[in-house]
């Protein structure tokens, strides 16, 4: 309260309450985001100068004309709100994971060209079951101590899990017992290359909680990198399976991947799978310049950002979506994925992995990401301590790169193996999927508001 | 390889120093599909009134952004028109009607067209023109024929096509009032020649002219209003004479000639039972008259308004009147004893024309600043304006012409509202279940001006010790929108004490009778300021404009108006 001057009073002035972005339009304006607050509206210069003047603890002029402007500033929880509440999971500890990933083996039954795992070239390795079950009663373990009600598998690796078929199948046999004998329900999934017999496929059907399928699009597109080791198109064989699942109504979503040349047809990959097939999901993802496609030219370019525009409206024609991995509006959080949350991957030989990329002990960038080992008593694992810690810094609070980031919440630093190979081992200092990261985030943003009316998008939180 | 470090974060941008006002930039499209088409995905620019007004104040229009969003989120959070923006016309709104049916309200306006709108939504049906300044209507009783008045001519239109039907001239002037008979058969036109024609209806026929001549003692000036009795035996004009006459019909003989207003009597009104007749001047007060016998019952107030009463419409259920006026305020007045119930404000000039649909649940308000607003009745909160995009200056979308929801809603929810003025609504929202502090929001909504907190404010200044740390807290309070609380304010015993200005203390006073005397809870009033409340009450409600006029002052100069 401030004292009386002359009879005049001075009033307690608005505050900023938010953690506030601002996005020059192209067209003209600004977005205003409040990502914590999920609020965003697009204005011109004088409303975005007025915010800032708040920040700085100015008195911002005009604003005591326009108590309006203040008003909409408060029902958007901007200004003079409770402070925001940051979404900062922190891990520390001994992990204590409820959830196992298992790279079941490094052998794959194609040779696709942008392989990130070059699988078919490294050495062969499959996962016996004493390191399955070792993995499954862990996390089991840890499920009925914490009481929860499930456990997780997770089927994956530097391969195709579905050639070694045998761990795959009695592992989670084994789930299932483990499961009913703490009294738990236990969910699991694959990520496969949808070259299956339809043996497999059924078993699939009734024994999984989901599959991710890799799927390009158009035959002749996905003929064109993702091949059999005779060097032939699997699109026929992965279309039976996409057809398999969708009769029988089971839960997959498919995964493409755009290769530079490839760009231009992604709208008609896209709206080919939208007419033929039922995934829950469909992610595009520009391929990742590692293992066999190390040296290939970037997708992650400007055309793939307008492809990717195209293919969502070509999407949304069939009252589809495509998702980018990092571009994830709904998603508040400061981890990208797992490997900073202890991730619980284990390798064919039993090691622990943080990382779907760094799936074997050989891989470069394995010492990063491999952070515990199985402990010699028979039971359990062993961690290293320094590298676990050094993945749980990799959170998005710690990233000086992404402070000024829009999407600082939503990507949260995207992929820190990426990162590692972009940057090698400085500091992260971003990569070409910031840009579309960045871009497809705004869109989202954009796209919020226009379906909420146009005027802003507010979602209540309870920050 | 490094990429630019994205610098989004809030920091001031290039402006370009042209003053330009604060705006809200609708997203009419999705971005990426415009893309394609090379089309701009956002609309004109908005004001925070505007945006505010397009969500009516409620908490529920706030749109969640998913394609499931609620029907309601989208009605309300639509890129829509501020009723500033929001013309039903591109001149005065001079006149309103509205069918017997309820469903189509007709406006007549100086930019020479009448217009038919759909009702509730709004939806501009029709334009009609081939007019010239159109300053008065009339709706036949079978809703079939509306006639509307201008220059020199009547025109009769079919509803609901808008064909015209007839035009009837004879009259040299202006015609500034239109009325017709219950049953439908006589036209009562009056008309700035000084003359009131009847006509024959449907045929247009030309029954009779009041006109003054020798002895005949019609009007000496400008017949500016009509109202005929329910029983279509009884007319009333007023007049730029300052008189009112009575005439009976059909013969129109002259009953009474009533005397007491002492400028241009510019509106009437004739209550559902006939009994009564208001009428509204230019001398700023509002008189009921009782009929037959032409006794005057009451003057609102010394100044009902701050300027003409340029119009006035009484309720289907007769329990209500409202006026509006120059001072651009629409005001609800309690009948029979006059008590001002509440004033409404949103017009921006001068408050030309009302209309109440026959269900007595919608009041229709026209005004020199073009625009027309529907208000819920009784309570009189705002419901939205009529807007014809080919009248509005920034139409956002351009679609056909209708109503854009929400708007200055006065609040009904238990939440703070944030209506226009924002303070005014988050006052009222002071009516706590304790009958002291609601008293004493019924008392700061009389006296509340369109300065926001204006009364707030005056009493800050003005007052000592705790009370003032108190009114200070109160407005930080309302301008961070905290709820109401029966806490917030002392004990109006406490400050009657307490404060130093005696008009105030019974002004609160006379402000808790009248709340009091509907009250259920009135035994809890005390006696001693019962008492001096009521005979506050005995002499009017002076005292009400007394204090408003020294917080306006007091607004003025702390403004450096």
């Amino acid at each position: 309260m401030e004292a009386a001057v002359n009879g005049m009073r001075k009033y307690p002035p608005s505050s900023l309450s938010a953690e506030v972005f601002v996005i020059p339009l192209q067209e003209r304006g600004y977005l205003v985001y409040a990502p914590l607050r999920r609020s965003a509206f697009v204005t011109n210069a004088k409303v975005v100068n007025i915010l800032a003047d708040l920040k700085s603890g100015l008195s911002p002029k005009g604003v005591d004309a326009d108590p309006a402007l203040m008003e909409f500033l408060r029902r958007l929880e901007i200004v003079d709100a409770p402070p925001e509440q940051l979404p900062l999971t922190v891990f520390g500890g001994d992990p204590c994971p409820t959830a196992v990933t298992l790279f079941l083996t490094t052998a794959c039954n194609l040779r696709c060209h942008y392989c990130y795992a070059s699988a078919g070239d490294t050495s062969i390795r499959f996962m016996g079951m004493d390191v399955a079950k070792r993995g499954i009663d862990f996390v089991a373990h840890n499920a009925a101590t914490k009481g929860l009600s499930h456990f997780e598998i997770a089927y994956h690796g530097g391969g195709e899990p579905s050639v070694n078929w045998k761990t795959m199948t009695e592992s989670l046999e084994y789930a299932s017992l483990k499961a009913a004998e703490f009294g738990l329900d236990v969910y699991a999934g694959a990520a496969t290359n949808g070259v299956l017999n339809d043996r497999q496929i059924d078993w699939m059907v009734a024994n999984l909680n989901g599959a991710s399928v890799s799927f390009d699009g158009l035959p002749g597109v996905h003929d064109r990198h993702r091949v059999l080791s005779n060097g032939g198109g699997s699109s026929d064989r992965v279309m039976n399976t996409l057809r398999r699942f969708g009769e029988a109504r089971f839960d997959y979503a498919v995964r493409m991947t755009v290769t530079r040349e490839q760009i231009n047809v992604l709208p008609d990959s896209v709206e080919f799978i939208c007419r033929h097939f039922q995934p829950a999901r469909i992610q595009v993802e520009p391929s990742y310049q590692l293992g066999r496609w190390a040296d290939a030219p970037s997708s992650e370019t400007t055309e793939f950002i307008e492809a990717f525009r195209e293919a969502q409206t070509r999407a949304g024609s069939f009252d589809r979506e495509i998702t980018y991995s990092a571009a994830r509006l709904n998603t508040l959080t400061n981890h990208f994925c797992g490997a900073t949350q202890d991730s619980f991957c284990l390798s064919p030989d039993g090691n622990v992995s943080a990382c779907y990329e760094a799936f074997s002990e050989d891989e470069q960038w394995a010492e990063v990401f491999f952070y515990g080992k199985p402990e010699s008593s028979g039971e359990g694992y062993e961690w290293d301590g320094e590298v676990l810690q050094n993945l749980r810094n990799q959170a998005v609070q710690h990233r000086s790169y992404c402070q000024g980031c829009l999407a600082k919440w939503h990507c949260a630093g995207d992929c820190y193996h990426k990162a590692l190979t972009v940057n090698r081992e400085a500091a992260f200092a971003g990569s070409d999927r910031c840009h579309i990261t960045g871009e497809l985030t705004k869109d989202q943003i954009l796209a919020r508001i226009a379906a909420a009316g146009g005027l802003f998008w507010h979602e209540q939180t309870d920050h | 390889m490094s990429q630019i470090k994205p610098r989004y974060e809030l920091a001031r941008v290039f402006d370009d120093g042209t003053q330009e006002r604060a705006e809200v930039l609708p997203v009419t499209a999705i971005p990426w599909e415009t893309n394609m088409n090379r089309r701009g995905f956002l609309g004109v620019g908005m004001t925070a009134t505007a945006v505010l007004t397009a969500l009516g104040g409620a908490h529920t229009a706030f749109g969640a952004g998913r394609k499931d969003v609620r029907a309601d989120n989208k009605a309300t959070n639509m890129p829509g028109l501020d009723c500033e923006e929001a013309r039903a016309q591109t001149d005065d709104v001079s006149a309103l009607a509205v069918t017997p049916d309820g469903k189509i309200l007709v406006s007549g306006s100086a930019d020479n067209t009448v217009k038919l709108w759909g009702l509730p939504d709004g939806e501009l049906l029709k334009t009609l023109q081939n007019h010239t300044s159109v300053y008065a209507l009339a709706i036949t009783p079978d809703g079939k024929t509306v006639v509307s008045g201008s220059w020199g001519a009547i025109k009769l239109w079919s509803l609901p096509d808008g064909k015209l039907l007839k035009t009837l001239r004879g009259q040299t002037g202006n015609i500034e009032a239109l009325t017709i008979t219950p049953d439908g058969k006589i036209l009562v036109s009056g008309s700035d020649d000084n003359s009131i024609k009847l006509w024959g209806l449907p045929d247009g026929k030309l029954l009779e002219t009041f006109k003054r001549y020798f002895f005949f003692k019609a009007h000496t000036s400008d017949v500016l209003a009509l109202a005929i009795s329910p029983n279509g035996k009884t007319l009333a004009s007023g007049s730029r004479d300052e008189s009112i006459k009575i005439w009976g019909l059909p013969d129109g003989k002259l009953r009474e000639s009533l005397e007491g207003h002492t400028d241009d009597v510019s509106a009437l009104a004739m209550s559902p039972d006939g009994k009564t007749l208001a009428s509204g001047s230019r001398d700023e007060t509002v008189k009921l008259w009782g009929l037959p016998d032409g006794k005057l019952r009451k003057t609102f107030e010394t100044r009902a308004h701050a300027d003409n009463v340029s119009a006035l419409a009484i309720a289907p259920d007769g329990k209500t009147l409202v006026s509006g006026s120059g001072d651009h305020a629409i005001r609800l007045w309690d009948l029979p004893d006059g008590l001002l119930r509440r004033t409404l404000e949103g017009h921006t000039s001068d408050v030309l024309a009302l209309a109440i649909t026959p269900d007595g649940k919608t009041l229709a308000s026209g005004g020199r600043d073009k625009t027309i607003r529907l208000w819920d009745m009784p309570n009189g909160n705002f419901k939205t304006c009529l807007a014809d995009p080919k009248a509005s200056p920034t139409s956002a979308n351009g679609k056909r012409g209708g109503s854009r929801g929400g708007g200055y809603t006065i609040c009904t929810c238990d939440k703070v509202c944030t209506c226009v003025p924002v303070y005014y609504c988050q006052a009222h929202k002071l009516l706590d279940p304790d009958v002291e502090v609601r008293v004493l929001a019924e008392e700061l909504l009389l006296l509340m001006g369109t300065s926001g907190l204006s009364y707030f404010r005056w009493a800050a200044a003005e007052a000592e010790g705790d009370l003032q740390l108190h009114i200070h807290q109160t407005m930080s309070a309302i301008r961070g929108g905290s709820p109401p609380s029966p806490m917030r304010w002392p004990p109006i015993s406490k400050l009657v004490r307490l404060l130093a200005h005696s008009e105030q203390i019974v002004a609160l006073m006379a402000a808790q009778l009248l709340l009091n005397s509907r009250h259920p809870q009135a035994s809890l009033v005390n006696r001693t300021v019962r008492s001096r409340a009521e005979a506050v009450l005995a002499a009017g409600q002076p005292l009400h404009i007394a204090v408003r006029a020294k917080v306006e002052a007091f607004v003025a100069k702390s403004d450096g108006r």
